[in-house]
Parts: C-alpha cells; sequence; structure tokens
C-alpha cells in the first residue's frame, strides 16, 4: 500500500517543501557518498577486546582484526554482504517489532525534524525517517518481492560497502533516545531499528572500541571501568571520610557482598569513581543511614550501565543477568537500583523476559514506609528515586532545603529513566521537596518530549567530541535559556552517563552551569542524626549564608 | 540617499537575504527557516537573533566590543559542526556582498558609497573578531576533551585514572623513592 509512496520518497523525503522539513537537499540521498575524517566516527575495536567477546558469544562480534575506519578496507570477512542478509532474515523472524518497524512507515515526515542530531547538524540523513530508511532500503532491495524485482524504484538498494559505511555512520550518530517515536503516529521506534542495525554490524565485526572494551570489562570484572573489588570497595570508602567531613557523621551502614541483606544495591560504577557522580553516590549512602535501611553492594554486579545493550541481545542479557545473580547468590529480597540511565531502559523493557522471572526474590517493598512497589512486582527492582520519593512522601526525611540555597536547579529528563519508562514526576517530587530554587526548561525540551544529552549509547568518546557538541545542542539551548531568566546554575539529572556528558556539553555551552544528581541535593539537605553545623555542601563548597543558619538541632534523638 | 539611511530603511530585506544565505550554508536549510519555535529549531533561532544583533550594532555605529556576544553565539555552533574554518567564519562577509548589491541598485549610489568604505571597514574588524572566537572554541573544546580524560570520566583504557593502576604506580613510585633515597 505504502509503495505507491515509494516510487518517489527517496527524493522526496528530504526535498518536498510540503514535508514538514521543508529541506532541500542538492542530491538524492542515496548518491551522498559519506566520508569518514578524524571527529566525525568513533574508533574501532581493539582486535584483543574483540577476540576476549567473541570466546563468550562466538560468532556475534566479527572476526578479531586491526582495522582502519577512514580506510576502504576495512578487512571484511569474503561473505560479509551473505552474514549481514542472514542476520536480517534471523532478526525479522525474531523480533516482529522490527519486520513491523519495516514495513509500516508512510513516510509522513513527523519524525523528520525531531533528532537532535539533525537540529544541531542539519544532516538530512540525521533525519529519523531517512536514517531508518538507510536499513530499509536493504530489506526492501531483499525481503520484499517489489524491491527485488525493481530496485531502487521500490526503494530497495543491494547491500554494498558505501552502504555499511553509511550504517556505521549514521547508527552511531544515533543515541536510541527515542524522542522521534512519540512523534510517530504509528509508534516506529527508530531506536530499536538501530539497535538491529548495531546487532548487524557487529556480526561482521565492525564496532567502536568505547563500547566494547567497558561491555568487556563489565563482563570481566563487573564493572565498565574494570575496577577489581578491591578496588571498588576502597574508593566507595574513601567517599566516607568526605562525608565525615562535611557532616561530622562516620557512616556505619555501606557493606559489601553481604549475604543476607534486605537490598542489594547496583550503581552505575561511575558514582564510586569520577565527578560528579561520587556526590550523588555521597547523597545515596546520606539516605540509606538516614533511614537504617538494610543494604549491601556487590563488587561482582557492581555496574548498573550496560554497554551490552549497545551490541547485541546476547550480551546485554549476560550483562544484566549479573543482576539477579547477585541478588541470588547474595540472598536479598529485593533489588534497588542508583540514578542510571541506560540500566532502566534494559530493566524496564527486557530484563524480566530476558533472565527473569527471578523466583528468589520478593515483591519489593520498602521496610521504612511499608510501601510496596507494585509497578516493580515482575522485575523486583526498584528506582532510587521511587525510593526516595516514597520516603519524603511519608515524612521520613529531615530535610532543611535552605541547604541547597546556592543551587539554582534545573531538571534534564534523561532519555532512558523518562521516555524509556516512563519516569516523570518523581524526580521533581524530590527536587522541589529539597530545594528552594527549582525552575523547568521550556516545555518541548522536557518530559517526554526532553532533548538528548547527545552522546548516549556509547558515543561519550572524546574523539567525536565535536559531534557529541552539535547532538548536545538542542539541549543546552534550552538549559541557556533558564540560565538567563532565572541564572540557573545547576542541572541536575539521574543518569550516570547524563553527569559524564553533560558536564562537557555545559563546558562548552553554558559553561557556569554545573551537573548533578538528585541524590546530591537530597544528601545536602538531609539533616543527619550527630551532625555538625553544616557550613559546606558534599562538594566542599560554601552553603549560602554559611555561619548565619540556625542550629540544625531539630533532630529529636539528639540529645 | 547615504548609507545609514539605506541600511535602516532596508533592515529587513537586507537581514533577511543575510539570515537565509547563512541558513543556506547547511545541507537542508528549509527547516531551520521555517520553523519558528527556538527550543525546535536552535541553529534558526541562534543565526536569525545573531545576525539580528550584530546588524544592529553595526547600523547604530555602537562600538564593536558589543558584536562579541552575538558573534560567539554563532561561532560557537559554526566551529563544531562540519565547515572549514574558513567557511564557519565567512557568514560576516557575505553581509559586504549583500549591502554592495543594495547600494547599487539605488538610484543615487554616491550618497553611500562614502559611507560603503566606512561600513566595510567595520565588518572587517568584526570578520577578525571572528576568526579569534572560532579558535577559542575550538581550544575550548580540546580543552574539554583533555579534561573529560584527566577527570576520570572518559577513563578505561589507558589506565591512567584507573584507580587500582594509579595505586600501583604510586606504590612502585614510592618504593622506588625510597630506593633513591637509600642510595643517596
Ligand atoms: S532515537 Fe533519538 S537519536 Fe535516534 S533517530 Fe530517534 S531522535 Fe534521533
Ligand atoms: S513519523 Fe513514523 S511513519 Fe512518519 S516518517 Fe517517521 S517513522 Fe515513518
Amino acid at each position: 500500500m505504502a509503495d505507491t509512496k515509494v516510487e518517489q520518497m527517496s527524493v522526496d523525503v528530504v526535498r518536498d517543501p510540503s514535508m514538514m522539513t521543508g529541506a532541500i537537499p542538492r542530491k538524492d540521498w542515496m548518491d551522498m557518498p559519506v566520508t569518514f575524517k578524524p571527529g566525525n566516527y568513533c574508533y574501532p575495536a581493539k582486535k584483543s577486546i574483540v577476540e576476549y567477546l567473541d570466546k563468550g558469544l562466538p560468532g556475534l562480534f566479527g572476526v578479531p582484526r586491526e582495522w582502519q575506519v577512514e580506510s576502504d578496507d576495512w578487512q571484511l570477512p569474503e561473505n560479509w554482504v551473505e552474514i549481514i542478509l542472514q542476520g536480517m532474515r534471523e532478526r525479522l523472524d525474531k523480533f516482529r517489532s522490527f519486520k513491523v518497524f519495516m514495513d509500516i512507515c508512510v513516510r509522513c515526515g513527523a519524525c523528520a525534524d525531531k533528532c537532535h542530531f539533525f537540529l544541531g547538524t542539519g544532516d538530512p540523513k540525521n533525519m529519523p525517517v531517512l536514517r531508518a530508511e538507510l536499513l530499509r532500503s536493504i530489506y526492501r532491495g531483499n525481503f520484499t518481492k517489489a524491491g527485488r524485482i525493481l530496485g531502487s524504484i521500490a526503494g530497495g538498494r543491494p547491500m554494498t560497502f558505501e552502504v555499511l559505511k553509511e550504517w556505521f555512520m549514521y547508527f552511531y550518530q544515533c543515541t536510541e533516545c527515542r524522542r522521534c517515536s512519540v512523534f510517530c503516529p504509528y509508534g516506529i521506534d527508530t531506536a530499536e531499528i538501530t539497535m538491529m542495525a548495531r546487532e548487524l554490524l557487529h556480526l561482521v565485526g565492525v564496532g567502536t572500541n568505547w563500547i566494547l572494551e567497558p561491555a568487556a570489562n563489565s563482563n570481566r570484572t563487573g564493572n565498565h571501568l574494570g575496577l577489581q573489588p578491591h578496588t571498588f570497595k576502597q574508593n566507595a570508602e574513601f567517599l566516607l571520610d568526605d562525608i565525615e567531613e562535611v557532616t561530622g557523621v562516620k557512616l556505619q551502614n555501606l557493606t559489601f557482598n553481604r549475604k543476607g541483606a534486605e537490598v542489594l544495591f547496583v550503581i552505575p560504577s561511575a558514582d564510586v569513581f569520577a565527578d560528579p557522580g561520587i556526590f550523588t553516590f555521597m547523597g545515596y549512602l546520606l539516605i540509606f543511614e538516614h533511614v537504617g535501611l538494610d543494604y549491601t553492594i556487590s563488587t561482582y554486579s557492581s555496574e548498573g550501565g550496560n554497554f551490552g545493550s549497545f551490541t547485541n541481545n546476547e550480551l546485554m542479557k549476560k550483562l544484566n543477568g549479573k543482576m539477579y545473580a547477585e541478588a541470588k547468590r547474595l540472598g536479598v529480597k529485593w533489588i534497588l537500583g542508583g540514578e542510571c540511565g541506560h540500566m532502566w531502559r534494559v530493566v524496564h523493557q527486557y530484563m524480566e523476559t530476558m533472565n527473569g522471572p527471578p523466583d528468589n526474590l520478593e515483591v519489593p517493598k520498602s521496610p521504612i514506609t511499608g510501601t510496596v512497589f507494585e509497578n516493580a512486582a515482575a522485575a523486583k527492582m526498584v528506582h532510587i528515586s521511587e525510593f526516595t520519593a516514597d520516603l519524603i512522601k511519608h515524612d521520613k526525611l529531615k530535610i532543611d532545603k535552605s541547604r541547597n540555597d546556592h543551587r539554582v536547579v534545573t531538571f534534564h529528563d534523561s532519555c532512558n529513566p523518562s521516555r524509556g519508562m516512563g519516569m516523570l514526576e518523581e524526580p521533581r517530587y524530590i527536587l522541589q521537596n529539597v530545594c528552594n530554587k527549582f525552575y523547568e526548561m521550556p516545555e518541548n525540551t522536557i518530559r517526554e518530549q526532553t532533548f538528548c544529552c547527545g552522546s548516549g549509547t556509547g558515543l561519550n568518546t572524546g574523539e567525536i567530541m565535536d559531534l557529541r557538541m552539535r547532538g548536545g545542542l538542542p539541549r543546552a539551548n534550552a538549559v541557556k535559556h533558564v540560565e538567563e531568566k532565572h541564572g540557573v546554575n545547576m542541572l541536575s539529572c539521574i543518569c550516570a552517563i547524563d553527569r559524564a556528558t553533560l558536564l562537557a556539553l555545559m563546558e562548552y555551552w553554558n559553561p557556569n552551569v554545573g551537573v548533578c544528581g538528585i541524590s546530591e541535593l537530597v544528601g545536602n539537605a538531609l539533616i543527619m542524626e550527630g551532625e555538625k553545623v553544616r557550613d559546606q555542601d558534599l562538594r566542599f563548597e560554601e552553603l549560602a549564608g554559611a555561619g548565619q543558619g540556625e542550629e540544625p538541632g531539630t533532630n529529636e534523638e539528639g540529645e | 540617499m547615504d548609507l545609514q539611511s539605506l541600511l535602516s530603511s532596508k533592515k529587513k530585506a537586507i537581514l533577511q537575504k543575510w539570515t537565509d544565505a547563512v541558513l543556506d550554508t547547511y545541507e537542508s536549510p528549509g527547516f531551520f527557516k521555517k520553523q519558528k519555535d527556538r527550543f525546535a529549531n536552535p541553529i534558526g533561532a541562534t543565526i536569525s537573533d545573531g545576525l539580528q544583533e550584530l546588524y544592529d550594532i553595526l547600523l547604530e555605529n555602537r562600538e564593536l566590543d558589543e558584536a562579541a556576544a552575538p558573534l560567539e553565539s554563532i561561532i560557537k555552533m559554526r566551529a563544531v559542526q562540519d565547515f572549514t574554518p574558513s567557511r564557519a567564519v565567512s557568514f560576516v562577509y557575505q553581509l559586504k556582498g549583500i549591502v554592495r548589491q543594495e547600494a547599487a541598485g539605488e538610484k543615487n549610489s554616491e550618497g553611500s558609497r562614502a559611507g560603503l568604505a566606512v561600513f566595510e571597514a567595520r565588518l572587517d574588524r568584526v570578520a577578525l573578531m571572528a576568526f579569534d572566537l572560532y579558535m577559542e572554541c575550538r581550544e575550548r573544546l580540546h580543552r574539554i576533551r583533555v579534561n573529560e580524560v584527566l577527570s576520570g570520566r572518559s577513563a578505561l583504557t589507558d589506565g591512567t585514572k584507573c584507580v587500582s593502576a594509579r595505586l600501583k604506580r604510586e606504590q612502585a613510585e614510592a618504593a622506588d623513592n625510597n630506593q633513591s633515597n637509600r642510595l643517596t
């Protein structure tokens, strides 16, 4: 049915000014070759890394080898076209959504101008509809009758090296953020199309080091940085000293790999390691100590982030499986997860079917408020923002909001928790309760319509910094607005990748705006039992009006 | 008509041409020209606002220092987009051509000719500022890359920031120091 349009499609979609985009390209998009040059591509995966991954999941990552992206010889196996087509055939059978997404797009163009990469570059192949078309044309050319017979007239084309290059270019200029899908009348999720394309690329050994090395590390040591258990523990414990210095309280409840704890707490590993995630981590620990939660952290499942989800289903499943395995080994009742991004996409969308149901776990119930998290009944995993919001709702946290008065805060909805799992209210509820100055960015840049940080899905690597800055432009542009209007100086979020990438983004576009996790702000505001007069925040920065505030001794149990 | 009056009476048309010319340097400019919501269209909004501000500064003979802010907003964007350095800053010069054309099209172009030299001299200074700003943006970008590596946010492959690698190295260094202390 849609095929009447197919004929014109390859030009119309970007040429027809009646399209929402009004774009007028110089040439038919199929004839515009890609050129790799430094700054517009990610470095390919090292041979040793692919060898390692190939041992666990043979065949899924292609033949281990050294290759250069700018070269015209990627050292592909002779039958690479066959491998791709066979891979596509299998996936069309296995994933119904993939087949449907290949068939039902009517090129209405509603998604075309919704991608941050298009908005930051003006490159038509960054329009979601065309991005998908890069793959769809191969589908048509090889798997539909019209396409096989009529070729490009029916919008089909054969799989060539030029197409492969295009895929590597543009499926690594998609952060799988799903913004486009919000606007698609058919619910086509280009993010899932990108996932499929990346799976196919990996099959012929075309992958990036920034994704595969963290994935290999996560598989080997449990976290993407490759930190070994003692290092992980040591680093986390260093932060206890900092907490003591700021609050005067020595926390007692942090344990590792403790069997019989009620709750297993899984975090993105950057939170024990990199600035500003470490302040978020300090916030988590303060919350748990404040309410006396019986929790433990595993040094083996020490990474929430699932770098496998940027490669293929199998590796995603394998890395995700560690959480349930550790929960079982430690005998906990349920799992609590920190402020992470793609961990939540995987948990929310795939975990239960992939590795569940976890028979040893119980439906999560807050031991402090008694709230049963029915929404987590299947996966048995609760988000820290749900947990904290519930504590606040039941008045279980003693809070001094004014301790965040030196922060004028706005909130970035990270794609995965917001669009991926629908968590929109909890973080806002927390912010409203722990700080006095909270301002939203414009409506069409937040919540379901949030703009991506521009560096998700393994694109947060240094060699493509230019590209990251372009992709993050729409987000930065909205931050700039609230900075000018309300004096915003802190961009908060609930994603570890965002805490890293937004920092770079702000350094470039809005250098006066910092980046933090929500739990850091909670940690600042919490009135801890036995604390000293707080004149610094968790970053050792002076509080507003430090030294003249009232005594924080509203503490019931205090002497 | 003298140039000042020309610039002011034809402001709308000249600005429109200038903005369109700059947006035409992008591969699919139609959307950038059409979409008026500044948050849905940051490139379009930044360029049209920036150019308007620059134009006003030139028209009203204001101090050229004031041009830095609007210039920066545009250059910052173009410095990370897929342009050569010359193309990234060339938009300043595009105004020259447009204004000359407008002036030449006047019946009595004598009047504006004198003003044109002064106007173009000022525009050249703006162009030089643009070069400096471009370089600053590129340098900032490189600094960010370095900062990212140093901060540990990107620490994973080289071991420079890996805590265990660092501990081992520190221990080795300490041992070395002890060794050399003993030797001296
Ligand atoms: S998922 Fe996000 S990055 Fe990918 S095409 Fe859609 S809007 Fe663009
Ligand atoms: S909005 Fe949906 S149907 Fe319309 S062009 Fe985009 S993907 Fe196709």
